[in-house]
């Protein structure tokens, strides 16, 4: 009976042992970003955080995203076993340049690993053209953050929910006992009386973008743990953050003459991104302590509890350091031309791998950018455009050293390049400009200038030659360009001035035509209507055509002609009453003349009838025998006649 | 009717001539300075030259030539420009301005963009573009009084001028439209301070540097209604922000 309650007991911790071991593997991933709208001069730092749990298989991400330019700048792990499983959370982080303004979308980024594979949410950024807004942009930033944080507190969760625990609220021990800052730097301790405690501390209160602060987190534990400790990094605000590795362990004692404690030390150098506030916020720490509990191996449910996990259970606490603020310093004014925001010391050198080339060869042109520093974020110096060279792409590599906690290295360019064309060659000088935040003062680096000397290659173009009589073949070689000399010839060309004269013509000049156009117009309407209507102009102009030709008559009775005077005036006559009428008044009896002006204007009166009847029988008189008119007779009958005009005129309307 | 229109087109032909022939000067002195290799005073004497008559190209040329030579690159990449928009069709012009461009960082042909199109594009200069389309507006509207005024054949053939004509002066009045806004135009700038100029995201010092441009680099004037400050747009870069006046030369 004995016998078969043990094999019962091993046969279930077995299978206990086999479900803590199997790998289920799975990837959860999120992106953040600091800011969710930026003006254009403005960068967004992009976090993509995997959670996976196939023992870190999850690829890096391959993604684009529209309308910015990307920057990759660093990585950081954190490693956690727990109950026989390894999970890996990698945050993989990148600086998004805006490069035009508009609603943009980060799109799903697909994580891939282990078989599984998960996508991250879209994010919508909007990026705006000046820095009206940034008070919207923190808003947004604080909700990332917030995001974030609602992650780092669900994954607790997931890591915490079968086991007993005593968690720490927000004030824990060691918030509760944080000492003075030490010298201005210790940010964060605990009671040194505490068992387990955490702090955070950084080397500096405040930085300029791209001046290194580094963090560190030491984990202090005077009691045995029942497991390892697991460590959550803190989120950093407004930092790119670099992994200063190995993990110092290590006793000592807080304080003279106190109980030791073991630590475990973790430094992270951080690189402020833009001017402002910096932030770095909690670290946590779950540790687990051994209870204090008599253990009896001869208790007869000792391989059952052993098995089962109860002899090695412990109370589990989560520490949390304080967040700390580093203020960021804007770079002081007067920064050279070529400086881009790179903070550090670095020296430059340049070369090329060998001094003669041929023609159409391709070169290495090679520049090393030495020194400590975030060389992550050094872009390459532009080289100048050349005439003597084509520039095809740079190719770029990183060597880092973490010597001391300094973040340095090297960073090399090799540019590809060109000779157009054979002769002697200089690789023109690139610069580069940085600030040293020790000195606080810019320095400008640059290259030397390298000549090389390109010879003809084969199967070049043919070459320009004189052939001298008898003298070997003169080679044209090009071997430096210049700008062209100046000009003797005065002046501009003929057509150019008088494209000049006539486009300074004042403006008013050129409605003359349009002027001209409408007159045209309106004089072609005219004399079209007055075609169509020739009696109404016959009728309006009546009294001015009789009234020349009195004038005229009259006239001609100065000059001693009567006779062609009243022939005249009968005609004037005639004219104007036929004009008025609309009929030829001459073709009629004065008597049926009468009878048409009176039915046609009936205003007028016998009386005035009867002067024009009077008149037209004393000028037909005169005017079909002519003998008897005189001079005297004639100038009476021209003014009888225009009398009688003025007199018509009032009433033939 | 037709001797007006005559006896006007004689007038406008007689007046060109007389204004063309005013602004001829001798600066061969002022290129033996050059040859001796004393580029400022040369400078100063084209300088003066152009204080009197700004649309001598071949002044502005030999100017920038000597502001090359004093290692001003910004100015002269200023100076060409301007003698390039006078006379695009000056190969040395075209030569230098090209050259010092490179110097700069810049492309005097766009890339992708192929040389002959952009030599046809930029083949007369916008004055001439401007006297181009104000005597086809002349041929235009003196065909249309033709086509008023005639009858028959005579009518016939005024209106296939003034249509012809017509066509001619939109197609030349989109070409000088699309000249305003390109590259090289009288609404482009010249960044001439020595160093290069900051750009601030508004119209003064106490706004944010939104960024550098490089000396010699060609921009646009997208508001010039600040009486320190030119909006300006570096376009390559959707870039565009504040700039100290003295620091930009406006073409």
């Amino acid at each position: 009976m004995r016998l078969k309650k043990i094999f019962l007991v091993l046969l279930l911790a077995s299978i206990q042992l086999v479900i803590m071991l199997c790998p289920s593997w799975a990837i959860m991933a999120s992106a953040n970003v600091d800011r969710s709208r930026i003006s254009l001069d403005e960068r967004i730092t992009l976090t993509i955080e995997i959670l996976d749990d196939s023992n870190g298989r999850a690829s890096q991400p391959k993604f684009q995203v529209a309308g910015f330019g990307m920057a990759f700048v660093g990585t950081s792990q954190q490693i956690v076993m727990q109950n026989g499983r390894v999970s890996v959370t990698r945050r993989y982080t990148y600086v998004l340049t805006p490069r035009i303004t508009g609603v943009f979308t980060i799109p799903q980024i697909r994580i891939e690993g282990g078989g599984e594979s998960t996508v991250t949410q879209p994010i919508k950024v909007e990026v705006y053209k000046s820095s009206i807004g940034s008070g919207s942009a923190q808003g947004s930033a604080g909700r990332n953050q917030r995001r974030s944080s609602a992650y780092r507190q669900k994954a607790q969760n997931q890591d915490e929910d079968d086991s007993e625990e005593e968690e720490e609220e927000s004030q824990p021990a060691a918030t509760r006992n944080s000492s003075q800052p030490k010298n201005g730097i210790t940010r964060q301790t605990g009671r040194s009386s505490d068992s387990v405690l955490i702090r955070a501390t950084v080397d500096k209160t405040s930085a300029y973008p791209g001046e290194q602060v580094t963090l560190s987190v030491t984990f202090y534990t005077a009691v045995p743990l029942v497991d390892n400790p697991m460590y959550t990094p803190p989120v950093f605000r407004n930092f790119i953050s670099e992994d200063l590795p190995p993990v110092r362990n290590g006793q000592t004692a807080l304080e003279a003459g106190g109980m030791p404690y073991g630590y475990s030390e973790i430094k992270t150098a951080l690189f402020a991104m833009t001017p402002g506030n910096a932030e770095i916020q909690e670290a946590f720490v779950k540790a687990t302590i051994a209870k204090e509990q008599n253990i009896d191996p001869f208790d007869p449910n000792f391989i059952q509890n052993f098995f089962s996990g109860s002899v090695m259970a412990g109370n589990t606490k989560v520490l949390q350091s304080k967040p700390i603020s580093i203020k960021i310093k804007p770079f002081p004014s007067g920064a050279p031309s070529y400086f881009n925001g790179t903070s550090g010391s670095y020296s430059m050198r340049s070369y090329v791998e060998k001094g003669k080339y041929k023609e159409g060869e391709p070169l290495n042109f090679v520049v090393t950018i030495s020194g400590t520093g975030n060389l992550k974020s050094i872009t390459a110096p532009k080289m100048p455009d050349t005439p003597d060279f084509k520039v095809f792409d740079t190719q770029v590599s990183l060597s880092q050293n973490k010597n001391n906690d300094k973040l340095g290295g090297k960073k090399t360019f090799t540019y590809l390049l060109l000779p157009r064309s054979h002769g002697r060659k200089t690789i023109p000088q690139l610069k580069f400009s940085y600030f040293d935040p020790n000195s606080e003062r810019y320095y400008t680096l640059q290259t030397k200038p390298v000549e090389i000397d390109v010879e003809r290659g084969e199967g070049a173009g043919k070459n320009i030659y004189y052939n001298q009589t008898g003298g070997a073949e003169q080679v044209v070689t090009p071997t430096a360009t210049d700008i062209r000399y100046v000009s003797d010839v005065q002046g501009n060309s003929f057509f150019a001035e008088t494209a000049a004269s006539i486009a300074s013509m004042p403006e008013w000049i050129h409605l003359v035509p349009v002027i001209v156009f409408i007159a045209l117009l309106a004089v072609k309407k005219f004399a079209k209507y007055r075609d169509e209507n020739p009696q109404l102009f016959r009728f309006k102009g009546a009294k001015g055509k009789a009234h020349r030709q009195i004038d005229e008559a009259r006239s001609m009775i100065k000059a001693g002609q009567p006779s062609e005077a009243v022939s005249l005036l009968y005609d004037a006559l005639m004219d104007y009453l036929s004009d008025k009428c609309g009929e030829k008044v001459s073709a009629m009896q004065s008597r049926k003349a009468m009878e048409v002006i009176r039915s046609r204007f009936p205003r007028v009166e016998e009386a005035e009838l009867e002067s024009i009847r009077s008149l037209w029988q004393e000028l037909e008189m005169h005017h079909y025998a002519p003998g008897k008119a005189d001079m005297l007779s004639a100038d009476a009958l021209a003014q009888r006649c225009r009398l009688i005009l003025k007199m018509l005129d009032g009433k033939l309307k | 009717m037709k001797k007006i229109i005559l006896s006007f087109f004689f007038s406008i032909a007689l007046f060109i001539p007389l204004k063309a022939a005013a602004a001829h000067q001798d600066f061969s002195k002022l290129n033996e300075l050059y040859r001796a290799e004393n580029y400022e005073e040369a400078y100063k004497g084209y300088a003066a030259g152009l204080a009197k008559d700004r649309n001598n190209p071949k002044l502005w040329y030999n100017a920038g030539n000597a502001l090359y030579r004093m290692n001003r690159l910004g100015d002269a990449v200023y100076a060409y420009s301007k003698s390039f928009l006078l006379n695009p069709r000056d190969g040395d012009v075209r030569f230098n301005l090209e050259y010092v461009m490179r110097q700069t960082g810049q492309a005097f042909v766009p890339e992708g963009t192929p040389k002959l199109l952009y030599v046809m594009f930029y083949l007369f200069s916008e004055a001439e573009l401007k006297a181009i389309v104000i005597v086809l507006f002349w041929i235009t509207m003196l065909a249309a009084c033709f086509c008023v005024m005639t009858q028959g054949k005579a009518r016939r053939f005024s209106l296939r001028v003034m249509i012809i004509a017509f066509a001619l002066l939109i197609a030349n009045g989109g070409w000088a439209w699309a000249r305003h806004y390109s590259q090289f135009s009288s609404s482009a700038a010249v960044i001439t301070k020595p160093g290069g100029l900051k750009l601030f995201s508004g119209p003064g010092e106490n706004f944010r540097e939104c960024a550098t441009a490089p000396e010699g680099r060609i921009v646009r004037i997208l508001s010039g209604t600040d009486e320190k400050y030119y909006e300006i747009g570096l376009t390559a870069e959707g870039i565009s922000g504040w700039a100290l006046r003295n620091g930009v030369k406006k073409l």
